[in-house]
Formats: structure tokens, C-alpha cells, sequence
């Protein structure tokens, strides 16, 4: 008998998890019995399923009033995405609060300066993650997860196991060439580098584009240092022990040994939002607090 | 102000082996007062210091903390203190974008025979640490 799946997405979402779990349609229709998924299926209510797959960032009051009817069913959960397992963009949030954020973008930058009030949920004082309010088996990190990951991660949750997950970083399995030595004398934010001028062959660090690789973890393949693009850190962070933004703070600072300091203040001002772009919410310090001046 | 004068700060120092931690003895050994509210966590180098550590020293409820090197350029280990240099100033950045005083977070170089600058910064420290009153992470 197949399993009774239901795929919840919190208010968060942005659409990328639910297109790739699109993509592997006929393997979830080959695995389980879809019960509840409003962007398959026509269904109201996810009672009488027996596994969860749930998908975003908790943010809302109606978000933890789903997750509480979930954890009542008392039913297998796994986390799909980089934001129900880390918090993943919207946790930077985080760095302002939920209802700062509404009042800005919703009064601030629009024409008519409205803040919506009737039938939407209240918005939580900051965005949590899913493990903090139902009990997560396992999860599968990505902003989206790879499609090619994706079915092994299925069949974990249809036979009720744990997804193992590499504790690798990126630079382990990065084909770039690394010297393993760095002279380098500046910072280059990846907007302000010359394609022309950088050897796309070799590590990225290295020739001083900031990179993520070192602090994040392995299940992507390293596309994006493939790719020209420095590693942004979608995965999240190397082992559950870790904090994303010490481990990268640590391996870049160690690399920028030669730089001037003062560069070093004048490039990394948005320092959270480099280091913690994907996984705030997990972090140690989680979000902004209020201290003396 | 007379509740900032019971505000009595936790703070954790880490030293390196070489010049903190022995500059922190000699402070002792030469009678030099400095309060107790420095709990010293001795490390081999302060580039051992992972800013993991700090985070965490702030997760659990330091008011404060202090990582005590060697001067530049005298590191036992060579580069050690460069790279903490480096990631203090990012850290404190860091902090300050989580709205944590960077002032709470500390890097001084005293040398294995500086027992009174040792006892000099290190009371220095608590005093404005007492200004800035408890940290806004400890549970209360
Ligand atoms: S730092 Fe980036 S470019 Fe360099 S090896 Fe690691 S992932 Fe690859
Ligand atoms: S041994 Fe003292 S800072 Fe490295």
C-alpha cells in the first residue's frame, strides 16, 4: 500500500520547491498516494495522510496554527528546502522583525501607502524555522533542492527513514584548481568583477571574489563556482553544529591575511547578509536584539 | 546609575598561551588587582579562537568578551593574531548588524610580560561593560 502523502507549503514560499517537486511529479505519483498539495492536487484537508513534507519559512500566525494541526496527527515530517530546514532569504527578515518589514514595504513603497489588516494572518515578531514547532525526522537543504536529489529523498520518506546528507563543503567537491596558498590584496564583491580579468579555472577565494564554498554544504555539486558564480551559501551550513556565518567568517578572514583592514570594513558592511543570506534564522544569534548604545 | 553599580558582568577573556594567558600570571605573581567577573579560557593561539567561540560565549550569556594575543608580528605560531584581527573586525560589524553593542567584544595584544597592562585593560573593560549594562541575550 502506498503511503498517503501531503506537501504543506508555509506563507513564506516563493514557488521554486514546489516547481521541482513539479519536476518529479510522476515519481511522487509512483512512490505515493498524493492526498493534499493545493498546487497538484484539489483537496481541502490533509487529516488522513500519513507523511508531511512541508515547505517554507514560518512567518505567520496561521503557519503555526497548520503546524500545530500537523503535530496533533502526530505523523512522520520532513523539511523540503532551504527554508523550512534554515530559514533560508526570508529569514533575513530577521534582521528587521516581520512587522517592520510589512509597515515598509507595504506603507513605504507603495502609492497608496496601505498596510493590509483584514483577513491576513498576523505576521510572528520573527521568521522560525519548522523544526522549532513540529518534530522534523530529516530534511533536504536547497534554494530549490536539486531535481537529481530529489527522488532519493523521496524514497527516504517513503520508507520513514533519515536523508543523509553529505558533511562535506563545497570546496571539497569544487573542480577548481586551488594553490592552497593566497597572496591576495583585495575584496571583490561579484558585481564588481571583470570577467575578463579572473581565471575562471582556478578558486575563486583565492583571487579574492568572495566565495561561500568553505562554509557550505556539498549537495549541489558545486554548480555555481562552475558557472561564474561564487558560491552563495544555499545549501546552509556544513553539519547541524555549525553557524554558517562563523564558519565563513572564519575561512574568509584567514584568507584575507594580506588585505588592508580598512577595505576589509568598507566591503563587508552588509557582513550578515553575506554570510547568513540563507540561513539566519538557525543561526546563534538568530535575529536582531535590542542593546544599549 | 545606582543600578548599573549592581550590575555585576560575566565576562570571558581568551588567551593565547603564549602572551595572554602568561601575561595574565604575571599580573598575578606582581600583585596587580583586576575584578573577578574575567573568567579566562586559555588557548593555544588566539587564531584558535573560532568566532564560533564568541558567538557562542553570547548565546549563553557573556555581557562581554576579550581575546587577549600577542602583540603583531610575535605570534608563536606566526600569522595567528592576523587572522584574529581580521575576524574580530568583521565580527564586530556582525554584531552590530544583530544589534549587539560592538563594544561588547574586545581584541587586545599584551605581551608575556605585560602583567599591568593585562590588569590595566582587563579593568578597563569591565568598567565600560558596566556602562553598557547586561547584555540584551541573557536570560532573564
Ligand atoms: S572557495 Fe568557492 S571557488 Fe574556491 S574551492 Fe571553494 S567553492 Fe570553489
Ligand atoms: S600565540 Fe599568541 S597570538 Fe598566536
Amino acid at each position: 500500500m502506498k503511503k498517503k502523502l501531503a506537501i504543506v507549503s508555509l506563507s513564506g514560499i516563493c514557488g521554486g520547491c514546489e516547481t521541482v517537486l513539479g519536476v518529479v511529479i510522476e515519481k511522487i505519483e509512483e512512490l505515493f498516494d498524493l492526498v493534499y498539495a493545493p498546487m497538484f492536487v484539489d483537496s481541502q484537508d490533509f487529516s488522513d495522510a500519513d507523511v508531511f513534507i512541508v515547505i517554507g519559512p514560518v512567518e505567520t500566525k496561521e503557519d503555526v496554527e497548520i503546524l500545530e494541526k500537523i503535530r496533533k496527527l502526530n505523523k512522520p515530517v520532513y523539511a523540503f528546502g532551504t527554508c523550512a530546514a534554515y530559514g533560508g532569504i526570508p529569514g533575513l527578515i530577521n534582521l528587521y522583525g516581520l512587522d517592520e518589514t510589512v509597515v515598509e514595504i507595504y506603507k513605504n513603497r507603495t502609492k497608496s501607502g496601505l498596510v493590509p489588516s483584514r483577513d491576513v494572518p498576523k505576521p510572528l515578531k520573527f521568521v522560525d524555522l519548522v523544526a522549532n514547532h513540529v518534530n522534523v525526522v530529516s530534511f533536504i537543504p536547497g534554494c530549490p533542492p536539486l531535481v537529481d536529489k530529489v527522488p532519493e529523498f523521496l524514497e527516504a520518506v517513503a520508507k520513514g527513514e533519515k536523508f543523509v546528507l553529505p558533511e562535506k563543503s563545497v570546496c571539497d567537491v569544487c573542480p577548481l584548481e586551488k594553490k592552497g596558498k593566497s597572496e591576495i590584496t583585495r575584496i571583490l564583491l561579484i558585481n564588481e568583477v571583470d570577467p575578463n580579468e579572473i581565471d575562471w579555472n582556478r578558486c575563486l577565494l583565492e583571487q579574492g571574489i568572495l566565495c561561500m564554498g568553505p562554509a557550505t554544504r556539498a549537495l549541489c555539486d558545486a554548480h555555481c563556482p562552475q558557472r561564474r558564480m561564487p558560491c552563495f551559501g544555499c545549501m546552509g551550513p556544513i553539519s547541524e553544529k555549525m553557524d554558517q556565518g562563523a564558519s565563513a567568517l572564519k575561512a574568509i578572514a584567514s584568507v584575507l591575511v594580506n588585505v588592508d583592514i580598512e577595505e576589509i570594513k568598507k566591503k563587508l558592511k552588509d557582513a550578515v547578509g553575506l554570510f547568513y543570506k540563507f540561513s539566519l534564522p538557525s543561526s546563534i544569534l538568530k535575529h536582531k536584539w535590542e542593546d544599549t548604545k | 546609575m545606582s543600578k548599573s553599580e549592581q550590575f555585576e558582568p560575566r565576562i570571558i577573556a581568551f588567551c593565547c598561551n603564549w602572551c595572554g594567558y602568561a601575561g595574565a600570571d604575571l599580573a598575578g605573581a606582581s600583585g596587580y588587582r583586576y575584578p573577578a567577573n574575567i573568567v579566562i579560557i586559555r588557548v593555544m593561539c588566539s587564531g584558535r579562537v573560532d568566532p564560533m567561540f564568541i558567538l557562542r560565549a553570547f548565546q549563553f550569556g557573556a555581557d562581554g568578551v576579550m581575546v587577549i594575543g600577542c602583540h603583531p608580528g610575535d605570534c608563536h605560531y606566526g600569522k595567528g593574531n592576523f587572522f584574529t584581527l581580521r575576524r574580530v573586525k568583521i565580527l564586530k560589524r556582525l554584531l552590530e548588524q544583530f544589534g549587539i553593542n560592538p563594544k561588547r567584544l574586545r581584541l587586545e595584544w599584551v605581551s608575556a610580560a605585560e602583567g599591568e597592562k593585562f590588569a590595566r585593560v582587563v579593568n578597563e573593560f569591565v568598567n565600560e561593560i558596566k556602562k553598557l549594562g547586561p547584555s540584551p541575550l541573557k536570560k532573564r
